[in-house]
């Protein structure tokens, strides 16, 4: 494969494998939304039902710190978690009651909490830090509508890590593997499509070749091919009756100054 | 030719990255799938486990299973609340339907007698500390939660949720890349078009012109230099007929010169001199004139103060027609200032075009303390020596060789 042919191929590849880096970034930037979303919306769940159990327990009676609403607030959600993610309970005074990870208990919670926790009431997503990829709150009122408390769920960031290089390895290989298939289908066009401008090249190339083989050989004017369009033919037998022309009246110049030398 | 070549690599290419795209999507999606239907079914392992621990404190309170006040809204709402979850039901040990939400009884009590759910259910059941599977039934993944009182298995409580869902929601989320995939598609077109102009286009046209140039019997131009194409091997084979055709004149003019020179007789000499002067004339003077010789320069090439090509002056690089220009003209400058009348403006009417008149003008413009036009020469010429960046001496780039329309 040479000349036009390559370059056609180079054409075609490189349009296939900007298409291919593009739909990989398009499966990759869906995967991520995706999954970020399915993680959300799972930790909402928890949110909302620990919230449940609070706000159940404030309805008997109970307060927010009481142990057993804690415990029974925390058993439900605990087991749903997966490593890494983490789940608080933050009293009124924004210190932490209960957690799924003890080392927290006891602390200030972050105001960033407490301020989203300030809300009407209804579950929300704080934007995330370099840490956590994820923190959904949803604040917990005591019988007459005061704020009692939060619950916080975070996700890490290095909680998604993993299934997202799961990902990319995937579809790595897969981007490769269909890139070298669509690069042998375009190398196959390249090759075997016949292409016009090639042909038209070719027939060209045989017409000049035929007017430099006849030069000087008082040679018959050379018609332009027939692969050639009429306004590239034209051209081309224009320039062939031209070279027939001035190949003529050389010819013909160089047998009268024999001539004449002759007679002289 | 043109036209039709385009097309067919236009069609060719975008039928190609299309067909990869779409390959390439289809089977990273379902990768994408698979690794959502994971973070989903820990999601319906949540739901499942949330909603058997209202359940069983119901049957803790001594509710039968199959009696549980407010079953459906509870279900439904559930289900509806996550889009992701395509149907919660309650069981009895025997995994027959008691409760629903979600999905329709049709669909759904086939699902639920199947085969491979019944046995991950009966696997679950085995023991209440069994870690909850979920199983894949037509499209469904299925997680059975058991329910114990008191250790005693009570029933099921199973959650689903379906990877055509998921499909659903990534190709809808795809939808809303479609500006980047047209965006591309153009930039596609954009390297189809600069690929067939670039390699068939410009090179057809060139060669064109200069077929046509040397039909008219202008001077013979030469091209240079070629890709290794069939059009480049093409173009090598013109400037071999030019050259043949060359060698055939100066030959001719040769032998003619001297036959002129070898015979006594004036009349012949007289016929041969004619012969040798029909040579300098159109068209043949186009082969016996001095040839010119031209690089077919491509888009991409730095043209050092390229000028367009007009009416066959060979356009010189700008370092050379700086040198030449400024060389003579500095030189002129120099000479006119040595003349004690002259100074600046007489040197500025020295080298004006057009004499007295342009001396005159310089000359008063001088003494009005315009340095003039050859002092402006000097400035321009030490500029240039040393160019700044963006001076009228810096490389300039320009799209399109010396024929480039």
């Amino acid at each position: 494969m040479g000349g036009l042919r390559l370059q056609f191929f180079a054409a075609l590849g490189l349009g296939l494998v900007g298409a291919a880096v593009l739909s990989t970034l398009v499966a990759w930037h869906v995967f991520d939304r995706e999954l970020e979303r399915a993680f959300e919306a799972r930790l909402r769940l928890l949110v909302v039902e620990a919230t449940r159990v609070l706000d159940a327990g404030i309805a008997a009676g109970l307060e927010l710190d009481r142990p057993q609403l804690l415990e029974r607030a925390m058993g439900l959600v605990r087991v749903n978690l997966t490593a890494g993610e983490v789940i608080a309970i933050v009293d009124a005074d924004g210190r932490v009651v209960a957690s799924s990870n003890p080392a927290e208990i006891g602390e200030d919670a972050p105001a960033r909490w407490l301020v989203a926790g300030d809300g009407a009431g209804a579950v929300a997503a704080l934007p995330p830090t370099t840490d956590e990829q994820l923190v959904i709150t949803r604040p917990v009122q005591s019988l007459f509508g005061a704020p009692a408390g939060l619950v916080v769920a975070r996700l890490p960031a290095a909680v998604l890590e993993p299934p997202r290089r799961a990902l990319i390895a995937k579809i790595s290989l897969t981007t490769a593997l269909v890139t070298a298939l669509g690069l042998l289908a375009a190398a196959a066009a390249a090759i075997f499509l016949p292409w016009r401008a090639q042909r038209a090249a070719r027939a060209l190339g045989a017409t000049m070749a035929t007017l430099y083989e006849g030069i000087g050989k008082d040679a018959a004017d050379t018609p332009a091919p027939a692969e050639l369009p009429p306004a590239p033919g034209d051209a081309t037998s224009r320039f062939a009756a031209a070279v027939a022309a001035r190949d003529r009246t050389l010819a013909q110049g160089a047998a009268a100054i024999d001539a004449l030398d002759e007679a002289a | 030719m043109v036209f039709r070549t385009r097309l067919a690599l236009l069609l060719v290419s975008l039928t190609l990255a299309l067909a990869t795209a779409f390959g390439v999507l289809w089977l990273a999606l379902g990768e994408v799938e698979q690794g959502l239907l994971e973070a989903l079914e820990g999601k319906a392992a949540a739901q499942a486990r949330i909603v058997r621990d209202d359940v069983e404190l119901a049957l803790e309170l001594g509710i039968p299973l199959a009696e549980i006040p407010g079953t459906y809204e509870y279900l439904e709402g559930s289900a509806e609340a996550d889009p992701d979850v395509r149907f919660i039901a309650i069981a009895d040990e025997e995994m027959h339907r008691l409760h629903y939400g979600g999905i329709g009884r049709r669909r759904l009590d086939p699902l639920l007698d199947t085969e491979p759910v019944r046995a991950v259910a009966m696997a679950v059941a085995s023991h209440p500390d069994q870690p909850l599977r979920a199983v894949q039934v037509e499209g469904f993944s299925i997680t059975p939660a058991p329910l114990f009182v008191n250790g005693e298995h009570r029933g099921f409580v199973i959650v689903a949720v379906q990877g055509k869902q998921i499909q659903e929601a990534l190709i809808e989320r795809s939808l809303g890349l479609v500006p980047a995939a047209l965006a591309f598609l153009l930039l596609l077109i954009e390297l189809i078009l600069w690929v067939s102009a670039s390699a068939v286009e410009e090179p057809w046209r060139r060669l064109r012109r200069l077929m046509a140039r040397f039909e008219r019997g202008q001077r013979l131009l030469w091209s240079e230099r070629h890709d290794r194409s069939e059009i480049g091997h093409a173009t090598r084979l013109f400037n071999g007929i030019l050259y043949r055709l060359r060698d055939r004149a100066e030959r001719l003019t040769l032998r003619a010169t001297e036959a002129e020179r070898a015979v006594f007789d004036p009349v012949v000499a007289r016929s041969i001199r004619e012969r040798i002067d029909e040579l300098g004339q159109l068209p043949l003077a186009a082969l016996t004139g001095r040839p010119e010789r031209r690089p077919d320069l491509r888009p991409s090439d730095l043209q050092l103060g390229h000028r367009p090509f007009r009416g066959g002056r060979r356009p010189r690089p700008r370092a050379a027609l700086l040198a030449g220009r400024y060389r003579g003209l500095a030189a002129a400058a120099d000479r006119l200032r040595r003349r004690p009348r002259f100074g600046a403006a007489g040197a500025a009417g020295g080298l004006a075009p057009g004499g007295g008149r342009a001396h005159a003008r310089h000359r008063a413009a001088s003494r009005a303390g315009h340095p003039g036009p050859a002092r402006h020469a000097a400035d321009r010429l030490r500029r240039c020596r040393a160019p700044p960046v963006g001076s009228i001496c810096a490389p300039t780039t320009r799209a399109g060789g010396w024929l480039a329309g």
